[in-house]
């Protein structure tokens, strides 16, 4: 199975999508504008597990033999909340992010493209907390 | 100079500034002197760079070394902005440091990549990843993003072993597979300075739980370290 991840709306995301639908590939799309409605669940019982649910659909994420990964800022989406003063730094959307990004980084599936490899695209990236922030709130 | 880049609101950061000037010439940076004073870096040229430092002008060759107490650049750093330029300019920064500190040809602890400001990984799952590839034996984690606990906290019942690694050496040595162990991620990891945690199982075994880029300088063991690399570096 290779897993999507991405917006329909973009004619690079959407015309991988129709090329695989054309090869009848296996795929999981995962809409990334769903990003409120996305979790992954990281566990280490022996061999390292991703488990990626969206709205019904949930996907082990050891089972995709290939990834193509087109993440947005999600704050840009239009039902994007903004946290309070007090709200922990790291948030459910920024943590499905690091957990599919340490997934990508690990993982023997062909993706596209892993973070790392595409990190210096991402020097002016708006400041994503990360998990190991010294910071346990807003300064 | 030694330059030590941090938070504006790294107390302990400046307190160690003031310590290193006791010895060699040194210096607090923070955001607010690379936002407010003239920085003229060059590519491909880098040694043509400039940076001011206390209002001084100086060349990046005549830095001797960077202990780098930045992580991130959070818009909350750049006060002296209108709330709403913080974020694209704190995203400015951040290129720039990566730049800078990448390309310093002084030893820098630790140095900054594409991925993070302060190593190789943007968070501390790429250093367990990098642990478990290397043979180390990981502790057992879980993470749901939908209900966050952080699964790299230290244990409060104190079972835990804390082990710094300075330039290829264990700041204070903790006499288990831990010295080695995180010896072998920091080499393996590309950085000068490491700082791994690792907890004991039922067995008691000690397996990896998580690592630290950003020196400790409130430990004066840690400071002291810092001290003598730069000393046995000195010209």
């Amino acid at each position: 199975m290779i897993l999507v991840w991405g917006l329909l709306q973009d004619a690079t995301t959407r015309s991988v999508c129709d090329c695989l639908a054309r090869l009848s590939a296996r795929v999981a799309f995962v809409n990334h504008a769903d990003i409120a409605r996305t979790k992954v669940r990281f566990t280490s019982d022996g061999a390292d597990s991703y488990r990626l649910t969206c709205r019904d659909l949930s996907y082990e994420l050891a089972e995709m033999s290939a990834a193509y990964l087109r993440p947005y800022d999600h704050r840009d989406y239009g039902d994007y909340v903004k946290p309070g003063d007090e709200a922990p730094m790291v948030g459910s959307a920024e943590l499905v992010h690091h957990l599919i990004g340490a997934w990508a980084e690990s993982t023997a599936a062909l993706v596209i493209n892993r973070p790392s490899a595409e990190a210096s695209n991402h020097s002016r990236r708006r400041t994503f907390s990360p998990v190991d922030s010294p910071f346990p709130h807003r300064l | 100079m030694i330059l030590v880049l941090s938070s504006i609101i790294d107390e302990a950061a400046a307190a160690f500034a003031r310590e290193l000037a006791s010895d060699a010439t040194a210096s607090l940076i923070t955001c607010t002197d690379l936002a407010c004073a003239a920085l003229n870096l060059h590519h491909p040229t880098f040694d043509a760079s400039t940076i001011t430092v206390t209002g001084e002008t100086i060349s990046v060759g005549r830095l001797a070394g960077v202990v780098n107490l930045l992580p991130v650049v959070l818009p909350d750093e750049l006060i002296f902005y209108d709330e709403a330029e913080r974020e694209y300019q704190a995203a400015e920064i951040h290129a720039l440091l990566t730049f800078f500190l990448s390309s310093l040809p002084c030893p820098v602890i630790n140095r900054a990549t594409a991925t993070s400001l302060t190593g190789p990984f943007h968070n501390p799952l790429g250093w367990r990843q990098l642990a478990r590839s290397l043979g180390i034996a990981v502790s057992r984690i879980a993470m749901r993003s939908d209900a966050f606990a952080n699964p790299f906290t230290v244990p409060a019942d104190g079972g835990s072993i804390e082990v710094e690694c300075l330039g290829n050496r264990v700041i204070a040595p903790s006499g288990t597979v831990a010295d080695a162990q995180t010896l072998t991620l920091a080499r393996h990891g590309g950085v000068e300075y490491l700082r791994a945690v690792y907890v004991r199982d039922a067995s008691g075994d000690v397996r990896y739980l998580t690592a630290h880029t950003t020196p400790d300088v409130k430990s004066p063991p840690t400071r002291g370290a810092i001290a003598d690399y730069f000393a046995a570096r000195r010209p």
